[in-house]
């Protein structure tokens, strides 16, 4: 099943997936090299002595030196000349990878505890990266609250997200497929599930765009609205099969018939379409620090004037859709002139 | 004495981290699956698993007790102050009073850390970096609570405790070397144990300004740290204008010279024994001091190679990536200068000496992948994943810890009056140095993937799951490492009765501290003493003796 070399390679660095890789790798080899070249010139050596000067019956020291300028000037001249080498094949290395093309396609990427959301230039927002192959681009980065991390190890790019500055950085894909988004800064207990997908397209910019980032929401099931702001503002916090996050799964929200809090009274409803249920389901997002669910803490930011009385609407709708625990996609409504 | 009691609570904390490090191990390897034994004791509410915020806060204390509690008490606090008088010929430290206030001061500190465990809400989880905004919000996290500021307590009191330790330091080693001690006489462990006091006194002032700051934040309402516009779960709407960028700058500042800090002192006891254990004088001993100069120099001023992704200037990136390539230089020099002390020597393998050697392979290994993390190009890929963890284990654990068990080995005769047992010494030694490997090296593999570090779970991308198998790997090689210590721990209560009687001078050495009864009395020497030559004249030709004290009066051959 699996290949040799390719197993092998699976610990090694990962695929190259953008023009970084051509930079990052061959000083990641050479340097490597060069470590593992002088790692085992250094142990040999001291092994062999270790073993040939080592105290034993009838074995007399001869005298040597204690003091030699000639080696300290070899063993610092020479390991001079490789650093020096290093220091300026990495700094033209680093330069590359921070100065952007001049024709990059320019996306906005907020990051929160614990989503991605990316906005392109038509206005279209979402929670996968499109991009598309040999097209640079280059990412504006904000955080809403604390530090994050950029990071898409087959792109070998990576920059913090920090709250109050304006970050930006870019690349070059170029390897068509799926990839995988990682959080790399440590931002609270859902860090390791901050993880969203990047998908590079063979079209070319437009063609992609046209096909894959151009969201109406009057051309789509209101289900799939919500679904679609689930993904982007809720799901690095809740769930809906039932599994753990930070904040309860939204499994069974809808048929659920009461609610216990930290503090004050549990309330009861009369199922998802009273409106005791609605104003709880919207006073949850618009006030969140209002009354905390029991077992949970105090760390559901507020969607207040973030979110509009339609698409809470939508989320209403899906909450409801995946109260067993599945989502299927809606189909798409039909064409109205 | 106080190093004494400097080394046991380092221990103990050694032990604590330790598990602490098993803890999550477990966690990596089998993703939330109940924990045997203490599991159903220590995570009731979540049935017997660690929970993610229970194992960012294990990553949080196992990276702040080592650090704090363990490697730098346990060279400038145990060794430096057990070895300072002694291998200068002084009877105690210039400020004893300072001296005693320095460890007591450590106290509240325990208890800082032990009460933040408990503290409602939870333990402090904002990473032993502390990065603001998620450790100034209270709401970011749930550790980052009362738990934050206990923490934030703690570091102040191991703050205030390392200061009173290395301006007594200082002073004690300008001012109380005994008659004929010149600083070209000193041995490397006072060079460094100096050189890593001045480092302190001037690195540390940062940190704790920096540490109040983050306090003021949390509690009197300023926004050092906190930029504007933040939406952090309900945090109040803060007023802003601060930065958290800022908190990185002051925070490396200090914490990379702490690198050298917890690097130093082991470097100078390192040369010490290799030293007397091959019996031949320190090879290039001025190069090993201005190299140690150099070093604590440089030090300062490569801190933002941790910020490489922070959103640096280029300009000033290639900067700091100068400077950080450039350590390399005085330490490699160090690590020929070593193996020319082995050259043509007469080598007792005793177990400090092996621990020495291991020192050196794993320190080389720490110090090259040093080399490549300083290159920006290849960092921006590699921060923040398993690649750094590997790395800094191998600097810490393979380099640091190595020394430190080495030189309790080395002086334990000096500080009880017997000798460990060598045959259980070379046995710890050897399951270490492998298991050590096992644990660490894969490590770089995993972050040549790309690993990020401080993940809870990898399994739940398809991504890293082929990698599943190192992480069991090393998971149990980290049990066997913790288990075989307890061989270490046998050894040296046991040796405390039964081990055989060390006289003064076990080794033969020729540096002071041997000259004193072992244990040291009182006063530390029984007569007053004159030094004549350097610590490292061994094998001087036409001698009978193959070491020549100190002290020794005589100026003809013996
Ligand atoms: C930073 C994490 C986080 C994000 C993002 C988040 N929530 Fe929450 N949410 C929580 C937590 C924690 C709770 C439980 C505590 C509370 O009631 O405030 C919660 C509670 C809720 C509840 C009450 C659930 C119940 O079972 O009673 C609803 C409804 C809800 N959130 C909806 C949303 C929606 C809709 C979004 C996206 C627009 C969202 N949340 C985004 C963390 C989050
Ligand atoms: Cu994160
Ligand atoms: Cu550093």
């Amino acid at each position: 099943m699996i290949n040799p070399i390719h197993s092998l390679a699976q610990f090694y660095l990962p695929p190259k997936g953008s023009t970084f890789a051509d930079v990052t790798d061959p000083l990641f080899d050479a340097i490597l090299w060069i470590s593992i070249v002088s790692f085992v010139a250094i142990v040999v050596v001291m092994c062999w002595f270790a073993i040939i000067y080592r105290r034993r019956p009838g074995y007399k020291p001869l005298p040597s030196p204690s003091h030699s300028t000639l080696l300290e000037l070899i063993w610092t001249i020479g390991p001079t000349l490789i650093l020096v080498w290093i220091f300026f094949q990495g700094a033209s290395g680093y330069s590359t990878l921070r100065t952007p093309d001049q024709d990059a396609e320019l996306i906005e990427v907020t990051a929160s505890q614990f989503n991605w959301k990316f906005t392109y230039p038509n206005g279209d927002f979402g929670d996968t990266l499109h991009l598309s192959v040999n097209q640079p681009v280059r990412l504006q980065l904000v955080s809403e609250d604390v530090i994050h991390s950029f990071y898409v190890p087959e792109f070998r790019a990576k920059m913090d997200v920090m709250p109050g500055r304006r970050h930006s950085m870019w690349f070059k894909p170029t390897l068509v497929g799926e990839f995988k988004l990682f959080c790399t800064e440590y931002c609270g207990d859902g860090h390791s599930k901050m993880v969203k997908n990047v998908i590079v397209h063979p079209e070319p910019w437009d063609e992609m765009m046209r096909k894959y980032v151009r969201w109406k929401d009057a051309e789509n099931h209101p289900v799939a609205n919500g679904a679609r702001l689930y993904n982007v503002y809720c799901s690095g916090c809740h769930s809906f099969d039932g599994s753990a996050k930070t904040g309860p799964s939204f499994k069974g929200l809808a048929s659920s018939t009461n609610r216990e809090f930290v503090s004050g009274s549990p309330l009861t409803f009369g199922g998802a379409d009273s409106d005791e249920w609605k104003n709880y389901v919207s006073e949850s997002i618009k006030r969140p620090d209002a009354r905390i669910v029991k077992g949970y803490a105090n760390q559901m930011p507020s969607f207040e004037g973030k979110l509009s009385e339609e698409q809470l609407g939508y989320i209403m709708q899906f909450l409801k859709a995946v109260d067993g625990g599945t989502y299927s996609e809606p189909p798409k409504p039909e064409k109205t002139q | 004495m106080i190093g004494i009691q400097f080394l046991i609570s380092s221990l103990i904390w050694f032990l604590i981290g330790g598990l602490m490090a098993a803890a999550m191990r477990w966690q990596l390897a089998w993703p939330w699956s109940d924990m045997p034994i203490l599991g159903s004791w220590l995570f009731e509410g979540e049935g017997g698993q660690i929970s993610p915020e229970y194992y960012t806060m294990l990553v949080t204390m196992h990276g702040s007790v080592m650090v704090f509690f363990v490697v730098i008490p346990i060279l400038a606090g145990a060794f430096g102050n057990y070895l300072i008088p002694l291998m200068i010929g002084a009877d105690d430290m210039a400020f004893p009073k300072l001296n005693m206030l320095s460890y007591w001061f450590m106290w509240p500190a325990f208890v800082c850390m032990m009460l933040s465990f408990a503290a409602p809400g939870f333990g402090p989880a904002a990473g032993w970096t502390s990065y603001p905004p998620l450790a100034v919000l209270e709401e970011a996290a749930p550790g980052s609570g009362l738990a934050q500021t206990l923490w934030l307590g703690g570091l102040t009191c191991v703050g205030i405790s390392s200061m009173m330790g290395s301006i007594n330091y200082i002073t004690t080693i300008v001012q109380m070397r005994a008659p004929g001690m010149t600083f070209f006489r000193l041995p490397m462990t006072i060079w460094a144990m100096l050189i890593t006091a001045i480092l302190q006194a001037f690195a540390l002032p940062v940190l704790t300004a920096a540490v109040l700051m983050q306090i003021a934040d949390r509690l009197l309402g300023t926004c050092f740290f906190i930029p504007e516009g933040l939406m952090v779960a309900d945090a109040l709407p803060k007023s802003g204008g601060g930065q958290a960028l800022l908190w990185q700058h002051l925070f490396w500042f200090y914490s990379h010279p702490a690198v050298y800090i917890m690097l130093l002192p082991a470097m100078g006891m390192a040369s010490d024994i290799l030293s007397s254990m091959s019996r031949k004088p320190l090879f290039g001993y001025r190069p090993m001091v201005y190299s140690m100069l150099s070093i604590a120099g440089l030090g300062f001023i490569v801190w933002g190679h941790h910020m490489f992704v922070s959103g640096m200037q280029p300009l000033v990136g290639a900067a700091f990536m100068l400077t950080t390539i450039l350590i390399a230089l005085p330490s490699g020099i160090k690590t020929f200068n070593w193996l020319a002390t082995l050259w043509g020597g007469r080598l007792q393998l005793t177990t400090g000496m092996l621990f020495c050697l291991g020192f050196i392979a794993m320190f080389v290994i720490g110090g090259l992948s040093g080399v490549l993390m300083a290159v920006a190009a290849v960092t921006i890929f590699l921060h923040d994943t398993y690649y750094i963890v590997a790395h800094f284990h191998y600097v810490l654990f393979g380099g640091t810890s190595l020394i430190v068990i080495g030189s309790i080995y080395h002086w334990y005769p000096k500080m009880f009056g017997r000798m460990m047992s060598e045959t259980l010494g070379k046995f710890h030694f050897f399951t270490t140095f492998v298991l050590i490997n096992c644990v660490f090296f894969p490590m770089h593999f995993l972050g040549a993937q790309g690993l990020p570090r401080r993940y809870a779970d990898f399994t739940h991308t398809d991504s890293f799951v082929h990698l599943q198998p190192i992480n069991e790997f090393i998971t149990y090689s980290a049990f066997a490492l913790v288990g075989v210590q307890v061989v270490f721990i046998l050894n040296f209560f046991g040796s405390m009765l039964f081990g055989r009687r060390a006289g003064n001078n076990p080794w033969r050495a020729n540096t002071l501290e041997w000259v004193a009864p072992s244990p040291p009395p009182h006063g530390n020497f029984l007569a007053p003493l004159e030094v004549h030559r350097g610590p490292y004249e061994y094998s001087v030709p036409g001698r009978a003796q193959d070491y020549w004290m100190q002290t020794d009066s005589e100026l003809s051959n013996g």
